[in-house]
């Protein structure tokens, strides 16, 4: 057994993505909470805001270091995930502080259900992924005898 | 025989008079069948069985005699016919039938009084034969069934009038109701017996022609008589045989008629089901009003149909006779809170039942207490039960905190610009007048704040006569040089606070060496501050674009394409709405630029505190007179309207309905609930309305406004509507409301154009709005050719509201419209009720010189607006949402000109000629004006405009329906329309 470049980038992911699954769940008990008990939607966004930025430069982080150690399953799963949170950055309102969440437009019906949803599909997403990098990590240990 | 040729000279003038008379009765049983329709079989089987044992001797000797004898026969025989059926079920009841029958032929020798006579005899044979038939259904079953009986034997007896003609010549009135009972149901009888119609299809149509022919009847009359017609076919029909009908005269093609606005555009009455606890309540429908007056059951309904489905709500409108109410027990819903309403359900006097989410409440002993008559009467007589508006005054348990007092802080603009421009002169003669009316109590407090590239804050004191001025200079890190002397009671320092208001302009009447610049983000920064633990109004007043201090703005008009800035460019005007919301602190602002000044992104502090943009564009005090008459007018109501603090608004739906957008200025705090720092009855919001189950009967939706009074009482307004549903499609497009989804793709479309999309894709929309909804129609009636649309409803004007919209400078394509006099646009309709917008997008053309030879109580009607019906001789009033023209054609009547304008030559005409004058004309048309122009208060004083004055084309370019440099005209619109239906 060698710890190899790859194993230490499986190693660092599962780690990030440990975060990940805690900002996507916060993600999601926040939004539930605007839709359905009444929670300031000030506060409410101010909180989704600060996670923002940390979500997305720590999967920026793993996806360029899968991409440095070519390992072609993880980049072709991560990339497309890193050019959305690019997009959604890009594309976010006029706000003078990070984050892509606006407290005057969340509370739309739609906009509360599609946040909703892509809250709960990143999740499923960074739950797979994680249990993916265990099993590579272990696998590229095994196999690099 | 004798008789029949002196009857019909004598019958012409009665007939045409009665017809309209028995229009009346026969919309009252349309109503009422549509009301009761589960009732209707059970009544419709026994007139079927007596009738049965007559069609085949009839028929067999209808054919002979109906043909002679063509009118009367046809209409008298039928009524006869229809008194002797009740013969059957009883002998008693034939007697008072008879009866009924005599005295129909006194009202035919007075023709003065047979419309009232006849009118009152109409309905009483039914009721008189009724009772002896069913002598055992309870009596609110017994109160519905005779005003359905009527129409079923009539359907059938008017098929077999034969017998009678000969036997007894008929009354001279008789033939009246009858014949316009044998018109409604008439596809009925084909279906029934094919042979009898073949014959008897062939003389009624003679005639029909004759009727529509008649020059006598006047114009809304024949309108009248259409709607009647076609609505009366519709509900009567077999469906095969009312696609047919309905294509002849339910259906127009709006390629080929020229005259849809002549058909109206009247409101679209709610058919509101009977078994709710007060049916006839109503709520009003500029308050409340949805974009389908029927609502589709299901949710594919809908999207077949391609309509839009949005309410448009008006929650603080100037109310007259309002209902107001206190009670220490607010009736209300014990799971979803709705407060009762006359369309709840009423079992007994002991219980509710929801009309919103359909549970079972209990009645407060104390409601069905009646105080005028001291003992407890029907739930029913009360004032929660009897109008759809209602406004409570809470009890405690509606406060968080004590009732704010009104505050009012001016920040005024002292720059260069707005020196120039004068605003000040108005602006401090207005305030000085209607000061001692701006709402609140003796709590009220003032403070004033100008803003140049420094603050000027004003500090009064009672000991002297004006107030010492004290200058912030750094700006970046402003604070407030005094706490308690900057904001003031208006009661206490009235007359230095008038002193100094007089003298403001004086004040600031020559430019400084601080007038180069401007720092509002910090002046409001530090209103907020001043104000935040209390709440209140702050008026902006502005001229320059701020450009130091917080927030300061750079110039980026022409940076790139026009359409692409009208989206903000920094947050910090939305952050600090945002905090003035937080504090119940509403901005409101008054634009004077001349040169651009960022509008669109310092509206961001009027969109989320619930404020208002006024827009005068080029403002000059001197060289532009009637932007000042029009920002005074503007100003007097901002200042003296009514006014609600500290207000929510919370708007719930029937199960099965939610509301997915919210359009306007407000703050969504929840799905469901909207902030409103102040709430004032000149704003309007729309709401998306999505279905999510299959629906009942009838759904409602209810807003409930809480908020505080200026004189420091907590209020809550209630309206609620009731709205019916529909499983058939074709009631969707009859009962399509244009007001309110004109209201509603206006407010949608700035909301877009506005927070990011290209004004192109909201144009874009917007025809797609017309051709989905048209397309969808012709492809419900299966006619494929021409630009079909049903006559009844609204949908007939969708095109011609649509293309009044793209060329509004909202959203018009056009190069010439500043980017701040788009924005200003687009922010009038945002916040407007919905006749506001209405009128601002597609104006009212009048035609003055009508009012000479018409009757006194009559007006003239809107005109299409195209210079087709501009003629040489006329003189002519346009009515938009902020300017009112009056048109002077060269070749004007002179006689028209001397009463009107005081001078009989065309050239002698100015802009002040138009003054009321001492003659009947010139009266009346003073009045009309008064007449079309109540409750418009942004409206400016009327211009008039020669045929040669440079002014001209400012009139011209409203007359949406020709075609300018860039856009289409209306028929050039419809045909475009057309390949796009095609296309699809």
């Amino acid at each position: 057994m060698a710890f190899t470049f790859a194993a230490f980038c499986y190693l660092l992911a599962l780690i990030a993505v440990g975060f990940c699954i805690f900002f996507a769940i916060y993600t999601v008990i926040c939004v539930d909470e605007l839709r359905t008990d009444y929670k300031n939607p000030i506060e409410q966004c101010r909180n989704l805001n600060q996670l923002i930025l940390p979500e997305y430069i720590i999967h920026g982080t793993f996806t360029v270091l899968f991409i440095f150690s070519w390992q072609l399953i993880s980049i072709l799963a991560n990339l497309p995930l890193a050019f959305y949170h690019i997009y959604t950055y890009a594309k976010r309102p006029v706000m003078s502080g990070p984050g892509i969440y606006d407290p005057t437009t969340i509370l739309n019906r739609s906009t509360l259900s599609s946040t909703l949803r892509i809250s709960w599909i990143k999740l499923a997403f960074y739950l797979v992924s994680f249990f993916y990098y265990l099993y590579a990590m272990i696998y590229t240990l095994v196999t690099s005898n | 025989m004798s008789n029949i040729p002196t009857a019909p000279g004598n019958v012409g003038f009665p007939q045409a008079y009665g017809q309209n008379q028995n229009q009346q009765y026969q919309h009252v049983q349309q109503f009422s069948q549509f009301s009761q329709p589960s009732a209707a079989p059970l009544n419709n089987a026994p007139p079927n069985y007596a009738a049965n044992p007559f069609p085949f001797p009839t028929a067999t000797t209808s054919q002979e005699p109906v043909k002679p004898v063509s009118q009367i026969p046809n209409g008298a025989p039928s009524y006869q016919y229809n008194h002797a059926a009740p013969n059957y079920p009883t002998a008693a009841s034939a007697f008072p039938a008879h009866s009924a029958g005599f005295s129909h032929q006194p009202p035919s020798f007075s023709p003065a009084t047979q419309p009232s006579m006849n009118g009152h005899h109409a309905p009483p044979p039914p009721a008189v034969s009724r009772p002896p038939a069913f002598p055992t259904p309870p009596p609110s079953v017994g109160s519905a069934a005779p005003s359905i009986q009527p129409p079923i034997p009539s359907a059938l007896a008017s098929a077999r009038p034969a017998p009678f003609p000969a036997a007894q010549p008929p009354p001279a009135p008789t033939p009246t109701p009858s014949y316009q009972q044998q018109m409604a149901p008439r596809p009925q009888a084909p279906a029934a017996y094919p042979p009898a119609s073949q014959q008897q299809g062939y003389p009624p149509q003679p005639q029909q022609n004759s009727q529509y022919g008649q020059p006598q009847v006047p114009q809304p009359q024949m309108q009248n008589m259409n709607q009647q017609f076609g609505q009366m076919n519709m509900s009567g029909a077999p469906g095969p045989q009312q696609q047919m009908g309905g294509y002849r005269n339910d259906i127009i093609d709006l390629i080929a008629e020229r005259n849809v606005q002549q058909l109206g555009f009247e409101d679209i009455e709610i058919q509101i089901p009977q078994q709710v606890a007060n049916p006839n309540a109503h709520v009003d429908p500029n308050i409340f009003r949805s974009t389908l007056a029927q609502v589709p059951q299901t949710e594919e309904l809908l999207k077949k149909s391609r309509l839009p489905f949005a309410i448009t709500l008006h929650p603080f409108r100037d109310v007259k006779n309002l209902n107001i109410i206190q009670t220490s027990n607010i009736v209300r819903c014990r799971y979803c809170r709705t407060y009762i309403n006359p369309y709840v359900y009423l079992p007994d006097h002991r219980h509710w039942k929801c009309n919103l989410c359909n549970r079972n409440n209990d009645l407060p002993d104390d409601f069905c207490w009646d105080p005028v008559t001291k003992a407890f009467g029907d739930p029913r007589n009360r004032p929660e039960i009897q109008n759809a508006t209602v406004e409570f005054i809470a009890p405690s348990e509606y406060m968080l905190r004590p009732p704010q007092p009104a505050v009012y802080v001016f920040v005024i603009d002292i720059s260069a610009a707005a020196i120039q421009s004068g605003y000040l002169h108005t602006f401090a003669e207005q305030l000085l007048i209607n000061i001692d009316q701006m709402p609140g109590d003796d709590r009220s407090q003032v403070c004033f704040i100008a803003v140049d590239q420094c603050l000027h804050f004003f500090s009064f004191s009672s000991n002297k006569r004006y107030p010492n001025e004290m200058i912030v200079d750094d700006i970046d890190d402003a604070f407030l040089p005094s706490v308690t002397s900057l904001l003031v009671p208006m009661k206490k320092f009235k007359d230095t606070i008038r002193t100094f208001i007089k003298q403001l302009p004086e004040f600031y009447s020559q430019i400084g060496p601080t007038s180069n610049g401007n720092c509002l983000g910090s002046a409001l920064k530090l209103a907020q501050s001043m104000i935040q633990e209390v709440g209140g109004r702050i008026s902006i007043f502005q001229v320059s674009l701020p450009n130091l201090g917080l927030g300061a703005l750079k110039s980026r008009e022409e940076s790139t394409e026009g359409g692409q800035n009208l989206g903000p460019a920094t947050d910090f005007y939305k952050a600090l709405s945002l905090e003035c919301t937080g504090s119940q602190i509403c901005l409101d602002l008054f634009m004077f630029n001349t040169q651009y000044a960022d509008l669109a992104t310092l509206s961001e502090i009027a969109k989320f505190s619930t404020g208002c943009v006024y827009h005068f564009p080029n403002y000059n005090y001197r060289n532009d007179i009637h932007q000042v008459k029009r920002f005074e007018r503007t100003l007097t109501r901002y200042l003296t309207r009514k006014l609600g603090f500290e207000a929510v608004l919370r708007i719930r739906t029937s199960r099965g309905l939610a509301l997915t957008g919210f359009y306007g200025n407000f703050f969504v705090r929840s799905p469901d609930l909207l902030a409103l720092a102040n709430v004032n009855p000149d704003s309007a919001l729309a709401a998306q309305v999505t279905l999510e189950e299959k629906l009942p009967q009838y759904v409602c939706f209810q807003s409930a406004l809480l908020y505080t009074s200026s004189k420091g009482d907590r209020r809550i307004r209630v309206h609620t509507m009731c709205l019916p549903t529909t499983g058939d499609l074709l009631q969707l497009y009859n009962n399509f409301d244009l007001k309110a989804t004109v209201s509603y793709l206006a407010k949608i479309g700035v909301e877009r154009s506005m927070t990011g999309s290209s004004l192109a894709d909201s144009r874009e929309a917007l025809v797609n709005a017309v051709v989905d909804s048209v397309g969808a129609y012709q492809k419900a009636v299966s006619r494929g050719s021409g630009m079909l649309v049903p006559r009844v409803g609204h949908l007939r004007l969708f095109p011609s509201y649509v293309l009044a919209m793209l060329k509004h400078p909202a959203f018009s394509s056009s190069r010439g419209i500043r980017l701040d006099e788009r924005a200003g646009a687009m922010l009038m309709m945002r916040f407007s009720p919905l006749d506001q917008i209405l009128s601002d997008i597609y104006p009212r053309l009048y035609r003055l010189n009508e009012l000479a030879s018409m009757p006194e109580d009559q007006s003239p009607p809107a005109l299409p607006l195209s210079f087709e019906h501009i003629s040489r001789g006329g003189v002519y009033l346009m009515i938009t949402g902020t300017i009112a023209f009056v048109y002077v054609a060269s070749s004007a009547d002179p006689g028209f000109l001397v009463n009107v304008f005081g001078t009989s030559t065309y050239n002698d005409i100015d802009e002040y000629s138009l003054l009321e004058r001492d003659n009947e004309l010139s009266r009346r048309v003073h009045a009309f004006f008064k007449q079309v122009t109540q409750f418009r208060f942004y409206l400016g004083p009327i211009i008039t405009i020669k045929e040669h004055s440079p002014l001209r084309d400012v009139f011209v370019r409203r007359l949406v329906d020709d075609r300018s440099e860039s856009t289409h005209s209306y028929v050039e619109f419809l045909q475009h329309l057309k390949r796009e239906i095609s296309g699809n």
